[in-house]
């Protein structure tokens, strides 16, 4: 078992033109559960293929355990890798797959070896597949057949590289414990590729978020949804995505308030609740990006219902979704989506008011930075923008 | 800005594979011996031919190489015999070409068409590809005797060729190696077409059915523009052979009569093998050398969308 | 079918049936010069020269008898066909399959060109590569050796090896190599051990292919070799003399030139567009 750290890590292909991966820097503890997360392209594949020695960084140090492994072969790194294609050699049938590994780089006797494949293929319930080549195999029996074939060596770490996506989504769900369950059982650190925020969410110990070749924030999965760096890694994490709105500040009436820039459909006093916005770091005058998570969105079809500050508009579309309704509608230029108890289900083209509460107000400064997150102890905090505690009642922001 | 990561010890000493210390890449190092031996064969061979396209060789009555600068070449742009050639094979690719396209496009969407005996079919069709050209040129020469041949006879049952030798004719003859040809290599176009058309989804049948288009119109709408590509490396890989190798000519006709068949990969053979004239000869080479690598150019540039980078 | 609707304007009949009249016709097209060739190759010589043609009449293995045990038997020159054969096709498909494999995973700019290259090598008019080749060969003492035939084989068997194997290397995922390098393997283990077993049908198809080209050459053979090398093909050719022409045993070595390479065909006819195309058309 060992640490993974990246120093400054890049990437450069076709002679320095398309940068991958640009100055990287990444310490994964050992035992630890790392995700790497983003959109297509954002080189989070290259920098998984440079751990594993299948691509040779351009610049930086990469090291394994105690050793800076940049000089040495796949094979000499002591790791164990699921692709996205399972990359099962088609030719062997299950049980040399899984030995294959074990027969080039181990002196284990043919016995030996037999005996931990089979501990493997329990350990993995495909004892019985063992004799099947893989082209005979379902999907996630490929996938079962692969992670046997990173298990049985026993390395130093476990590199995944989307190795859910080419299942269907129950399945996908399903391998998605099984991966984390094996991989605490073992203990052995693990990076797992994927540009899928729910699945980073879920299996990350931390993630980290790259854009265009750039780590963009590294933390646990609720730091990050919670307190996300700046305004690339807010819209990335979370489904739906954060709701946002380009805004100014102005002051009004002696109060601090942001306006929408595009139409007057938005305006939001900040000094409403009576606390201290002092250590905001926002100048009148300055322009500003205003995000509300869908759950932090408050809904109601009566006006009555809010104590403070509200805004109408009309709803879209309602897409329910059994446990609770999403709700879309336009506040100024952009859509905004709303995450409402299923009984609420209004007729599209119906008036509504939502708000939503202070605490739950995301910031961001003109270059995208995080200037405030959201600072919501329990989301249930944000049904109080409405009076009472069921729901029906009159608003106090 | 990122912050500065831990940096681990270099690795101990590990078992380096001889591979790992060349300084060229391992994919480089495997094409090295095929790059090698092709370039002994074929560039030698031909700085060889430039050279001797400069010069006269003889070797009786002793060998001796006598520079001629552009002699051969001046002579070449002088040689009746030499544009006639490039005449007869102009004839000779374009005949073969039209009929092989034509009955190749034909054969293929027939065999697609039939729901049975379409295995047997094609096996029975490739035959003649795997056929020696001196069998088939043999062959065909038995089958268009004069005062035995079977197609003589079926010709002369419908009044045609009678007490007329098929292959002492100019026109007749060059017909009759363009048939030859079609004979054997028809089978290539079939199958180069028949892939295409099986890859050709059932559902832009159905879609130009419900647009109304049936029969011809569907095949002239759907069918020949999806076809397109695999026509184009039809014609080329034919063209290009047809360019390369005359056995079948050289068996059944001998380029007779009066030259009338002498394509040019033969009237090359002559001056340069049979008549040992190597300087000539090789000038004359080096120009259909050109030509057709000009055709192969095309051939990887237009069909293929180049070799294949990605 | 959907494929043809009612209203093509053809009777029922026609558009069922006409397909396979049509190909029935292609197919005697094909097979009459061939049937032609097999059975008078079993005529005795009065019913050979008969004219019309028959088709009825008393089958002879006489040419086939003669060809081995007469005056000048055909078993040195099949003997050097399989030499060189072989030879070449040796040659060409373990060159071409290192050389494939590595031109289908190297990473050059330069690539397109090379690759190119190494085809064009195979356009090349045959006269133009048996010009300097016999010119070399007068120097190097290659004439009139299987070696030098094999060789001369080589220079149009080897490239279309190369592409072609490439081809079949293409379509084997590099994720498999990977796999394989990171479970231990070197590059040169990962090529033998998981990419190479893959390719085997592929590998026979070349080899079949390679056999096909040089078994059936004739220019080659005429112009490199002489009496204690010629090939079959030189072997059949002879028998066109000054006083006339031996055609039962014309059309009897014939038969026996073409039946194990008609066998091949059909034996590797899912790899013979692929083959014949240098991988450009795949089945």
């Amino acid at each position: 078992m060992a640490q993974i750290a990246l120093n400054h890590v890049s990437k450069a292909f076709n002679n320095g033109s398309i940068v991958a991966v640009n100055d990287l820097s990444l310490e994964i503890e050992d035992e630890e559960f790392l995700v790497l997360v983003g959109p297509s392209g954002c080189g989070k594949s290259t920098t998984l293929r440079m751990i594993a020695g299948l691509e040779d960084p351009t610049g930086g140090d990469i090291s394994i355990g105690t050793t800076r492994v940049n000089n040495l072969e796949p094979r000499e790194r002591d790791i164990a890798m699921v692709f996205q294609n399972y990359a099962l050699y088609p030719h062997m049938n299950v049980r040399e797959n899984i030995g294959f590994g074990l027969r080039l780089s181990t002196d284990l006797s043919d016995a030996d070896i037999e005996e931990r494949v089979e501990d493997v293929a329990s350990l993995l319930e495909i004892g019985e597949l063992l004799d099947k080549k893989p082209k005979s195999l379902s999907g996630g029996q490929q996938q079962r057949v692969a992670l046997g074939r990173a298990i049985v060596r026993d390395p130093e770490a476990f590199l995944f590289d989307e190795p859910l996506s080419n299942l269907d989504a129950k399945l996908r769900k399903q391998m998605r414990t099984e991966i984390s369950r094996i991989q605490e059982q073992l203990g052995v650190t693990s990076i797992y590729v994927t540009h899928d925020q729910e699945e980073a969410m879920t299996m990350g110990d931390r993630i980290a978020v790259m854009n265009d070749g750039t780590l963009q924030q590294i933390g646990e999965p609720n730091e990050v949804y919670n307190h996300p760096a700046n305004q690339f890694v807010a819209g990335f994490i979370g489904s739906p995505s954060m709701n946002t709105v380009e805004a100014e500040a102005v002051r009004r009436d002696g109060q601090t308030v942001l306006e929408s820039v595009t139409s007057d459909a938005f305006t939001y006093d900040l000094d409403a609740t009576g606390d201290t916005n002092a250590d905001l770091p926002i100048e009148v005058g300055d322009r500003v990006t205003v995000g509300v998570r869908p759950e932090d969105v408050v809904l109601r079809a009566e006006a009555a219902a809010f104590e403070g500050q509200h805004h109408t508009t009309t709803v879209d579309v309602v897409e329910p979704l059994g446990s609770d309704n999403l709700l879309y509608f336009d506040v100024g230029s952009r859509t905004w989506t709303a995450r409402v108890s299923p009984g609420f289900e209004p007729e599209s083209g119906t008036s509504v008011h939502f708000s939503f509460p202070r605490k739950a107000l995301y910031i961001f400064d003109e270059e995208g930075t995080t200037v405030e997150s959201r600072n919501l102890a329990d989301p249930a905090e944000a049904r109080q923008v409405t009076h009472g505690d069921g729901g029906d009642g009159v608003v106090n922001t | 800005m990122p912050t500065d990561a831990y940096v681990g010890g270099e690795p101990e000493e590990t078992d380096q594979s001889v591979l790992d210390s060349v300084p060229i890449s391992f994919e480089m190092l495997l094409l090295l011996p095929s790059i090698a031996t092709l370039a002994v064969l074929s560039i030698i061979p031909l700085v060889v031919m430039i050279y001797l396209s400069f010069h006269e060789v003889n070797f009786t009555p002793v060998n001796e190489v006598i520079f001629l600068g552009f002699g051969n070449y001046t002579q070449m742009a002088a040689d009746g015999n030499f544009w006639n050639s490039w005449r007869v094979t102009l004839f000779y690719v374009a005949g073969s070409l039209g009929l092989q396209l034509g009955l190749g496009i034909l054969i293929a969407v027939m065999l697609h068409r039939v729901s049975r005996g379409e295995n047997l079919l094609t096996s029975i069709i490739i035959m003649p590809m795997m056929i020696a050209p001196v069998v088939v040129g043999l062959l065909w020469q038995f089958l268009l005797d004069p005062s035995f041949g079977l197609y003589t006879y079926m010709l002369n049952q419908v009044g045609l060729f009678v007490d007329q030798p098929i292959l002492a004719n100019s026109t007749s003859a060059l017909v009759s190696i363009i048939i030859m040809d079609t004979w054997q290599w028809t089978p290539l176009v079939v199958l180069i077409i028949l892939a295409r058309v099986k890859s050709i989804p059932q559902h832009l049948y159905e879609a130009a059915s419900v647009d109304g288009a049936t029969g011809i119109t569907q095949f002239r709408h759907v069918t020949l523009p999806l076809l397109k590509p695999a026509i184009a490396i039809a014609l080329l890989l034919r063209s290009m052979d047809l360019m390369r190798y005359f056995a079948k000519v050289f068996i059944t006709t001998g380029g007779g009569p009066s030259s009338s068949t002498k394509v040019i990969g033969l009237y090359v053979y002559e001056r340069a093998l049979r008549f040992f004239n190597l300087g000539y000869g090789s000038a004359t080479g080096l120009v259909l050398l050109i030509v057709t690598i000009l055709m192969g150019l095309m051939f990887v540039e237009t069909i293929m969308g180049g070799a294949g980078d990605e | 079918m959907s494929k043809s609707t009612a209203s093509s304007g053809l009777p029922g009949p026609v558009r069922r049936y006409g397909p396979y009249a049509f190909l029935g016709v292609v197919a005697i097209w094909t097979l009459l010069p061939l049937f032609w060739m097999a059975i008078s190759s079993l005529k005795i010589r009065r019913s050979m020269f008969e004219f019309p043609p028959t088709i009825f009449f008393d089958p002879t293995l006489q040419y086939y008898v003669d060809m081995f045990m007469g005056s000048n038997p055909v078993t040195p020159f099949l003997i050097n066909s399989i030499i060189v054969a072989l030879g070449t096709a040796v040659l060409s498909v373990s060159l071409g399959t290192v050389g494939g494999y590595g031109l289908s995973r190297l990473d050059l700019r330069g690539k397109k060109h090379l690759a190119f290259w190494i085809i064009s090598t195979r356009m090349a008019p045959i006269v133009v590569v048996v010009i300097p080749l016999f010119y070399l060969y007068s120097y190097l003492n290659l004439l009139n050796t299987h070696l030098g035939l094999i060789i001369a084989h080589t220079t149009f068997n080897l490239p279309f090896a190369i592409w072609l194997m490439r081809s079949f290397f293409d379509e084997v995922p590099e994720a498999l190599e990977e796999a394989a390098r990171i479970d231990g393997a070197t590059k040169w283990e990962a090529f033998r051990k998981v990419s190479l077993p893959l390719v085997w049908p592929g590998m026979g198809a070349t080899a079949i292919i390679a056999i096909v080209f040089s078994w059936n050459d004739f220019i080659f053979a005429l112009i490199f070799t002489s009496n204690a090398t010629q090939t079959m093909p030189i072997a059949a050719s002879q028998l066109v003399t000054q006083t006339g022409t031996l055609w039962g045993r014309v059309m009897a070595t014939g038969v026996v030139i073409l039946l194990p390479m008609v066998t091949f065909g059909v034996i590797v006819k899912r790899h013979l567009v692929s083959g014949l195309t240098m991988g450009a058309v795949k089945e």
